[in-house]
């Protein structure tokens, strides 16, 4: 009896291990999925969250200084309500242009404009997951 | 010719299905001639298959348009390898391609058992039945490979240019054969449980079938790793991406099970827990399917929308009702004749392994759908990144590779004060003193710290092993030291190699931390003859060049690269512009060496020839390559067949037989 106390003890510490760490790290590194309107509705609130907004790249928006390597550019809702203001640094993504459906994720911030970390762009009509995979 | 397509598919959804209810009827009424009929249904469904498949093939390299997929996937201009790595390129000819594989090894399966096993063999056909018509149904119903355009248009829309690489053309195969061979012990499982041959019976015949699958799986990923680490341009090889997750669980509880049916041949104890660890690796080889197809979680790549995942869902409800029914059914009958004595000892290892690789796929299923679980419970959609899996999968595997170490050499049952002296004191002088020199080095992160202590921990128990068996047979046999290790390898190839197979994890584990943790990254925007540094390296930007051929357009900037003054080499980053479908892309250049990698990334390039390098250093990620080749190396020496292996097999399978008569 002694002995597969000893056992189940320690499964269950290791089990409970697991959960926490599972727990505590969807807490700390949980990310909203919103579109541009949700964003910037105000009954919502993601302060001190990080958001992952989906959108489009407004046509005349994007300005790219290639020497400084700083993107601008409108993220306006899928449907056409609502726009943000998107500043990124860093490479210019090989898919990104005007009109093209994008992702931008960064920290929820009020103030304009939007300190994007990352821009992930798309191709909806031809990019097969499955033979990526 | 498709018509003939089309037509081999109809028959195969027939002949499999027939196969299914053959077998079935046959092992229940015990009528030989139904088994042997099945097993001939599920022989002309790979022949089906095989002609459908050789169709499609022909369509790819003869560019015939007026087939819709034929059309989506290739052009004229595209070579002809990658016409053939078409056929995987898409939804219709991947599924085709899975089919393809199912049946071969369904075929091989039966072949290789024409004359033993035959009590099981009934329920191994049926269940590989059962899924190879599942997946034709899906082409026959769902997604026609062989669908007409009315006009055939003149040129097709090509290749996606990310898969047009050597990469690209090996890895998805690969993949495929390993979650493809998890039907096979799947089957003999689901014959053990439907005969109630519960005994390791089923394990020993299917465990080079288990190694197959374990090894090509694991071979996948570390393709599709180096894929995305020369094609994708950001540096990293690994983005936890719900595609890649996908074909990394079942490679875990794989894993699992390869360890924990050790315990079952030698203790006869785990049965139920193997049972269901071998249910989950094939269920989770289904749910890799759906998730890679559905759409269902949107990842960076995928954005596949199809109506297939429905289907995906009751095709998995439908393995999971049948095969924990039936393990419920026999749950008496699996119960353990030993147990565990001590928490201190080699099967408390293997189980704590066990809780850890099922740990790291838990969290990593959580993790993978915890946006639909958000959305269905909270009504929020809520994503977790690669931090997430980061945060909780690293400590679990730093815990493992500990265990790696602990694992072979701790005593079966009980392990004394002496054995643990005896056995670790070396081992854990040196993990301390790797550790010490890595701090002394100026390591500061703690998961670097204890991942070269563990390392040389492993490395050191390894060596222990290879060196104490070598010896005692020097001292037995009189060999020389050389020949006694061969010998040692030879006489005991699945442990041995089970030990190489460890070495090669070790270093890919150095690799994954090292240049997760030390890794460097800097952008710079330079004229041509300008200078930049990254870590050692000097690299000045000489020349850039464009060209131009049908098929893309490139830029090519040219960069000498220079260490302590000298220059090592010339990199060429490019910037490709293909021209169908309009696209541009990232040809990455680097200089690989054991100590680090020197990787550049050409961001853009103007007309003044003002180009944007992203550069990376990234420390020791060749080991994580390198340890893919021993890894290969280990299952190779573990699966070979060999004349010791053979014969103690055929004297065990004699000595069952002389038992059962008795």
């Amino acid at each position: 009896m002694r002995r597969e106390f000893k056992f189940v003890a320690g499964i269950a510490v290791i089990v409970a291990t697991i959960g926490f760490l599972v727990w505590t790290a969807v807490d700390q590194t949980k990310m909203y999925m919103i579109t541009v309107a949700e964003y910037l509705d105000v009954g919502n609130s993601y302060a001190g969250s990080t958001v992952r907004i989906a959108g489009r790249v407004a046509p005349g928006s994007m300005q790219w200084n290639a020497t400084t390597s700083d993107l601008r550019f409108t993220l306006a809702d899928v449907d056409g309500t609502g726009n943000i203001d998107v500043h990124y640094n860093g490479l210019l993504p090989d898919m990104f242009a005007e009109e093209k459906k994008v992702v931008v994720e960064g920290p929820y911030t009020a103030a304009a404009p939007f300190e994007a970390t990352t821009v992930l762009t798309s191709c909806p009509s031809k990019y097969e997951a499955e033979s990526k995979s | 010719m498709i018509a003939i397509g089309n037509l081999a598919l109809y028959l195969a959804l027939a002949t499999s299905l027939y196969a299914v209810a053959a077998s079935l009827h046959g092992a229940l009424a015990r009528r030989r001639e139904f088994v042997a009929s099945g097993e001939h249904a599920a022989y002309a469904t790979w022949g089906l298959i095989c002609i459908s498949s050789i169709v499609m093939l022909h369509a790819l390299l003869t560019n015939d348009f007026s087939i819709k997929y034929v059309a989506a996937y290739t052009s004229t201009t595209l070579p002809a390898r990658f016409r053939v790595t078409a056929l995987w390129g898409g939804m219709e000819g991947s599924l085709l391609f899975w089919a393809l594989i199912l049946t071969t090894f369904t075929s091989l399966a039966l072949f290789q058992n024409r004359h033993r096993n035959r009590e099981l063999m009934p329920y191994v056909t049926a269940t590989a039945a059962t899924v190879a018509a599942f997946f034709v149904s899906l082409l026959v119903f769902m997604t026609p490979p062989f669908a007409l355009l009315s006009f055939p248009p003149a040129e097709g829309t090509d290749l996606n240019p990310l898969l047009q690489n050597y990469w690209m053309q090996i890895h998805p195969p690969a993949l495929y054969l390993g979650y493809v061979s998890w039907t096979i012990p799947f089957g003999f499982a689901i014959g053990a449980l439907a005969t109630g041959r519960l005994d390791d019976l089923w394990i020993r015949t299917s465990r080079r079938w288990c190694l197959m699958a374990w090894f090509f799986l694991g071979l996948g990923n570390l393709l599709g790793a180096r894929w995305a680490y020369e094609v994708l341009g950001w540096g990293g090889y690994w983005a936890w991406d719900p595609v890649e997750n996908a074909a990394f669980m079942p490679w875990l509880t794989g894993t699992a099970y390869l360890h924990s049916v050790m315990i079952q041949e030698r203790k006869d104890m785990l049965k139920v827990w193997n049972m269901t660890l071998i249910i989950l690796t094939f269920a989770l080889t289904i749910f890799g399917t759906f998730l890679t197809r559905s759409g269902v979680i949107s990842s960076v790549h995928s954005f596949t929308q199809s109506g297939l995942g429905p289907y995906f869902l009751t095709f998995l409800a439908f393995a999971l009702i049948v095969s924990f029914g039936l393990m419920a059914l026999r749950l008496r009958e699996l119960r353990p004749r030993h147990q565990l004595d001590s928490l201190l000892s080699r099967e408390s290892a293997f189980l704590f392994n066990n809780l850890l690789l099922v740990g790291i796929a838990f969290a990593t299923l959580w993790g993978t759908i915890f946006p639909v679980l958000s959305e269905w419970v909270r009504g929020v959609k809520i994503t977790v990144g690669p931090p997430f899996f980061n945060r909780v999968n690293a400590p679990l595997a730093v815990a493992l590779l500990l265990l790696m170490g602990v694992g072979p050499v701790i005593a079966w049952r009980r392990a004394t004060f002496r054995n643990l002296v005896d056995n670790f004191l070396g081992p854990a002088a040196l993990g301390l003193a790797a550790g010490g020199v890595g701090f002394a080095c100026g390591m500061r992160s703690l998961s670097a710290i204890l991942v070269v202590s563990f390392s040389a921990f492993v490395l050191y128990t390894v060596a222990a092993e290879f060196h104490s068996g070598a010896r005692a047979r020097v001292a037995m046999v009189g060999d020389s030291y050389g020949a006694a290790l061969l010998g040692l390898i030879r006489k005991n190839q699945r442990r041995y190699g089970g030990y190489v197979i460890h070495v090669g994890v070790v270093f890919m584990f150095l690799g994954v931390t090292m240049s997760s943790v030390y890794r460097v990254e800097e952008l710079h925007t330079v004229k041509k003859g300008e200078r930049f540094t990254i870590g050692r390296y000097t690299l000045e930007y000489q020349d850039s060049a464009n060209e131009e051929d049908p098929h893309m357009a490139q830029l090519i900037a040219t960069l000498a690269v220079y260490e302590d003054g000298e220059q090592i080499t010339t990199l060429r980053p490019e910037k490709r512009f293909y021209k169908r479908p309009e696209q541009p892309a990232t040809e990455v250049d680097m200089r690989s060496t054991m100590r680090d990698d020197l990787y550049v990334v050409l961001g853009s390039l103007d007309n003044q020839g003002v180009a944007t390098f992203q550069t990376y250093v990234n420390p020791l990620v060749w080991w994580l390559w390198f340890g893919g080749v021993v890894l290969v190396l280990g299952t190779g020496i573990a699966a070979f067949p060999s004349r010791t292996a053979t014969l103690r097999e055929r004297a065990r399978e004699t000595s069952a037989i002389q038992r059962q008569r008795a």
